[in-house]
């Protein structure tokens, strides 16, 4: 070290920590002699605190979350096709009630009704968001995708109707480890 | 071999008191530098300090009186790690407190005495050592104001005895670099 660094090594040894205020000494010393009962209130106090959820509880979460959602578009999708179903399966040709007063308000409604034609789904990116170890043993690798739901729906006027329903889902992969 | 805590804990109050009036203020010098906040420091200092009491007591502490500074400079440390760990899901919180403590001007406690010293100066050396990167700044408070060896410092915290010296070297020409920076700019 040269002698600049040590004079200025020098410069540093004559400052001095500053001293316990008397009322920290004596909070230490109440500790230190109080140990087992500073102990005990740390386990009480450790008892007291509320875990937050592991890792792989809020991915599982939020791939429930995630799976609730296209469930509920997939239900939804398939009611719209069951009440479309009903309403356009009707033959007009076979109808017997063909004029009847109803006919009318049938057809208007036929044409009103929307029938989905197709449904895809389109992954838009992906990507990994690391290891986790579940229970302490199995490592998983967590996925993230972004994608997005596409049905489209054609009514008896050929109208159109696209429905998107964009959805980021965690994927949990897991991993050898032989 | 009598063990010298037991001693202690015969007579705690004197015992510790002067002990603690002796080396407290450098424990608490290491424990600032482990920390962020003053709170913290004396925390972690009073977790090592207990850890001590307990082993002296239950007569499981290896070695004399002159083990016990070793072993409560390893223990802050720990302590401060694991502090850090619990913390780090309120970083964020804390960072804005930390953040709004210093435009208050507050929560920047002195690591140092002023006495006898040109107290401008000692705010800046200060203010360079805990802006310095922590592994440098851990083995200068150790070696300068905790009187620890290198071979200590190595075992404290679980780095070779050359890393400890190297470390030392780089934040003492670290610390000179900043400070001289600090006068060109015409702080000093």
């Amino acid at each position: 070290m040269d002698s600049e660094l040590m004079r200025f090594e020098e410069e540093l040894e004559r400052l001095s920590p500053g001293s316990l205020p008397e009322g920290l000494i004596a909070r230490m010393e109440a500790a230190m002699e109080g140990w087992e009962q500073v102990s005990a209130e740390v386990s009480e106090e450790i008892d007291k605190v509320v875990p937050f959820p592991h890792l792989e509880d809020e991915e599982r979460a939020v791939e429930k979350r995630g799976r609730a959602g296209v469930w509920a578009a997939a239900a939804c999708v398939g009611m719209l096709g069951a009440v479309a179903g009903l309403l356009l399966t009707a033959n007009p040709e076979k109808n017997e009630v063909a004029d009847s007063p109803s006919r009318v308000a049938s057809e208007a409604v036929r044409k009103a009704e929307f029938a989905p034609r197709t449904a895809r789904r389109t992954i838009l990116d992906s990507s990994n968001r690391g290891v986790i170890v579940a229970n302490g043993s199995e490592p998983l690798r967590v996925m993230r995708l972004n994608y997005v739901d596409r049905v489209e729906f054609r009514n008896a006027a050929g109208e159109e109707v696209h429905l998107e329903i964009p959805t980021v889902n965690y994927h949990v992969v897991p991993l050898p480890t032989d | 071999m009598r063990n010298p805590g037991n001693q202690a804990m015969k007579h705690p109050t004197s015992r510790w008191r002067d002990w603690l009036s002796e080396h407290g203020p450098k424990l608490l010098l290491f424990a600032r530098q482990q920390t962020r906040r003053q709170e913290d420091a004396e925390d972690i200092l009073q977790e090592a300090l207990v850890k001590l009491a307990r082993k002296l007591e239950e007569k499981s502490f290896v070695g004399g009186q002159e083990a016990w500074l070793p072993f409560l400079y390893t223990q802050i440390r720990r302590e401060a790690i694991d502090l850090g760990r619990r913390n780090d899901r309120r970083k964020k919180r804390e960072e804005t407190v930390v953040e709004d403590e210093r435009c208050q001007g507050g929560g920047e406690d002195a690591w140092f005495e002023s006495a006898g010293y040109d107290e401008e100066r000692r705010e800046m050396l200060e203010g360079a050592l805990r802006e310095l990167p922590k592994k440098f700044s851990e083995v200068i408070v150790m070696k300068i104001w905790a009187g620890r060896t290198f071979a200590e410092i190595g075992e404290i915290l679980g780095i070779s005895l050359n890393t400890a010296a190297s470390r030392y070297r780089y934040g003492i020409e670290a610390l000179r670099k900043g400070l001289t920076g600090a006068r060109i700019r015409g702080d000093l």
